[in-house]
């Protein structure tokens, strides 16, 4: 039961900077997701938590230790690896055992302990088998397994669900969920798949190159992201952008895309004041997109006309791509929704939702929320 | 053309009319689906004896082409080892062509030859020193050279050298170390006070050990190379899972490294004890125009003499025939204690 602080951490790799300016508090009992896109240093930051990187510069606690000077096995952590890393020629019993063996717990305690986790994982009928025998879910298990007999402070997760099928990755995500609500411990976890950060996470940390860009619950992330890159990460399928100049007519102002304009709302219009005659870019999440016929009344007004492209129907929705004037736009619509291929459709935005972001970077987000 | 003569070579008979009438090509038979080919029997009882028939067809050819490499496997390995214990029976000149049966004379003799003993025990304990601690420093060297380093390449390169000199010239080195008047290993024993006087590496007292020594050397970078190819697949995050784990530098070797290596462990030292038992070479060199090579005198020497010196061709046959047997009866037995390697090997 620990909280963790990363204080101006960085890590080089030669000259590579793998991780930079690092400053992140994950509270105890917190289910901590550090999200990006490969090569973002949110492996590098777990691997230092665990102790198995050092940092260049700065301090991490864990509990109420400074743990810089301490080596994996004393920082009170256990870790998950994407590749399971479970030793081949034990069975999952000594698997599992092999960590509290080494620490010299009675035998009948690793005992209770084993069977106890095997037991929350379903995987009591598999304790004589050998890594070989098992399938990549019951594996996944085992080093699950291997982590909480443990009972450590802080569990590290490594993309431990990245080499699943994706029906098996749904259901084990479910299950860390039920397993960290269950052992009320902290989890740090690092994944590149948003999905996962979203649906487990109760803090996402969103990394790039190295930096930490964001940092808030999942909903915060999706709803505010602070920048375009984060915007873009969080929320599938991508959010649609656009780059447009924000102009004012009869005292109102407006979204201009050369194709379409879009009255920016009311309550909206003071915080883009300031972009008056500069340029931005508009964005807008796919699931804010209606086709007309199918919109709320009080949105109706505001609708584009655009060509289909690509129609991906998915059962519960629809995916169109479409092109509007010369930009690309990617909709869910109803099912109901009757298109084809090239044929022209009219799209109903729903502009409470949406964001303009600065065109130099950082592309930062402009506020309009309180 | 090519069609009509496979006929006549013994090819099947049914499937060319197969594809003479369907496919007109020159294909292998049993590449015509069976679709084609059933509509062409008539009846049910000539499909099932045109069935055994192919049957008996595909067998042969099955024989035919592993022919070749069963003649060569029976004329290179078994023809030998069985003239090899023909011959052990025989008393016969080396080169003239007199032969007479003799049973099993030549081993009883050899029962009662010291001499054969005493190669026997020598062999022995060439054999076991030179594999243990060839063993040693190879799986050690290897674990250094897993590690990163700077200048790992070139050391990776240098090290295999002595497995890549030619064995007369690691001999004839290791002779001008070692010899007891100019050899740079008594100047450096003596300059360093650990001696008073020379000692004779190659005289009756040490120069087994010399023989040792010069093995060692000449063979370890087998042992290192093998066993470093197999450490380099190991997945480094099994060594992170057991640091987590809370495992020490020794654990971390008995539980992760060593399982992963004993099936190449156990390949190399079946590979190691069978070449050292039989080693001529290093052995041969190092003995000879030593004045001592009899303390070295090895089963493979005592039969290369008993063959060429004394011409002896029955006796050495015999000689041959025992490290054989020898070899047979460890290796079946190192098998059965090793079930396990055996089956990762």
């Amino acid at each position: 039961m620990a909280r963790v602080i990363l204080e101006n951490i960085s890590k080089n790799f030669g000259t590579v900077q793998a991780v930079r300016d690092f400053n992140l508090t994950v509270e105890d009992k917190e289910f901590a997701i550090l999200v990006g896109p490969s090569g973002c240093g949110k492996s590098t930051a777990l691997r230092m938590i665990a102790g198995l990187e050092e940092p260049s510069t700065g301090t991490i606690y864990i509990g109420d230790r400074a743990v810089n000077d301490l080596p994996p096995k004393d920082r009170d952590i256990a870790m998950v690896f994407q590749e399971y890393a479970l030793y081949p020629h034990m069975s999952v019993y000594k698997n599992m055992a092999f960590g509290l063996k080494l620490r010299k717990f009675p035998k009948d305690e690793i005992d209770r302990r084993v069977r106890e986790a095997s037991e929350i994982l379903g995987i009591q009928g598999l304790l004589d088998r050998k890594p070989k025998q098992l399938s990549g879910g019951q594996r996944q298990r085992v080093a699950v397994g291997r982590a909480i007999v443990r009972k450590p402070a802080v569990f590290l997760f490594d993309e431990p669900l990245s080499n699943l099928d994706a029906k098996l990755r749904v259901q084990m995500r479910a299950e860390l969920s039920k397993l960290h609500d269950r052992l009320q411990t902290t989890i740090i976890y690092v994944t590149h798949d948003q999905v996962e950060a979203m649906t487990m996470g109760t803090k996402i940390v969103v990394m790039k190159d190295g930096w930490i860009q964001q940092i808030g619950s999942p909903l915060e992330v999706y709803n505010y992201p602070v920048n375009q890159f984060v915007a873009g990460f969080i929320g599938s399928p991508v959010m649609n952008f656009i780059p447009c100049r924000v102009i004012s007519k009869d005292g109102r102002l407006f979204i201009d895309a050369e194709a379409f304009q879009l009255p920016i709302p009311e309550k909206k219009a003071p915080h883009y004041q300031s972009l008056v005659g500069s340029e931005a870019i508009f964005g807008i999440r796919p699931n804010d997109i209606y086709d007309r016929l199918y919109a709320p009344e009080h949105l109706k007004g505001n609708s584009v006309r655009a060509v289909v492209d690509v129609i991906e129907p998915l059962g519960s929705e629809i995916h169109l791509n479409v092109t509007a004037g010369r930009h690309n736009l990617v909709a869910v619509v109803d099912v109901q929704t009757q298109v084809r291929v090239h044929q022209e459709i009219e799209l109903t935005f729903n502009l409470d939702k949406m964001h303009l972001f600065e065109k130099d970077p950082p592309n930062l987000r402009i506020k309009t929320e309180a | 053309m090519s069609i009509v003569h496979r006929y006549k070579t013994g090819f099947p008979t049914l499937p060319l009319r197969v594809y003479h009438e369907h496919m007109n090509m020159n294909r292998p038979y049993h590449s015509i689906p069976k679709s084609l080919a059933k509509p062409l029997v008539s009846s049910e009882v000539q499909h099932q004896i045109s069935k055994s028939k192919l049957k008996r067809r595909q067998q042969l050819a099955g024989y035919l082409t592993i022919a070749p490499a069963l003649v060569l496997i029976l004329g290179l390995t078994l023809y030998p080892v069985a003239y090899s214990i023909w011959l052990s029976l025989l008393e016969k000149h080396s080169f003239f062509p007199q032969e007479r049966f003799i049973g099993l004379e030549n081993y009883f003799y050899l029962w009662k030859d010291p001499e054969f003993w005493s190669s026997l025990w020598l062999g022995v304990v060439y054999s076991v020193w030179t594999i243990f601690f060839q063993v040693i420093l190879g799986v050690a060297a290897a674990l250094i050279l897993n590690e990163t380093f700077v200048g790992r390449g070139l050391v990776r390169g240098i090290v295999l050298f002595p497995y890549m000199i030619p064995t007369i010239v690691a001999v004839i080195l290791w002779k001008w170390l070692l010899n007891d008047t100019y050899g740079v290993v008594n100047y450096w024993l003596f300059a360093l006070g650990i001696v008073r006087e020379p000692i004779c590496w190659l005289g009756a007292d040490h120069i087994m050990l010399s023989l040792i020594v010069t093995s060692i050397w000449q063979f370890f970078p087998f042992v290192l190379l093998s066993i470093l190819a197999r450490l380099q697949t190991i997945p480094p995050e099994l060594y992170e899972a057991a640091k987590v784990d809370g495992a020490s530098a020794f654990h971390r070797f008995i539980h992760v490294t060593l399982p992963q290596i004993r099936g190449i462990l156990f390949v190399v030292i079946l590979l190691r004890s069978i070449w050292m038992f039989t080693k001529f070479d290093t052995v041969w060199l190092m003995g000879e125009g030593a004045g001592a090579g009899r303390f070295i005198r090895t089963l493979p020497v005592y039969a290369y003499m008993r063959t060429l010196t004394y011409y002896q061709a029955g006796l050495g046959a015999a000689l041959a025939v025992i490290m054989f047997a020898i070899l047979v009866v460890c290796t079946v037995i190192y098998f059965g204690l090793f079930r396990e390697e055996a089956d990762i090997g």
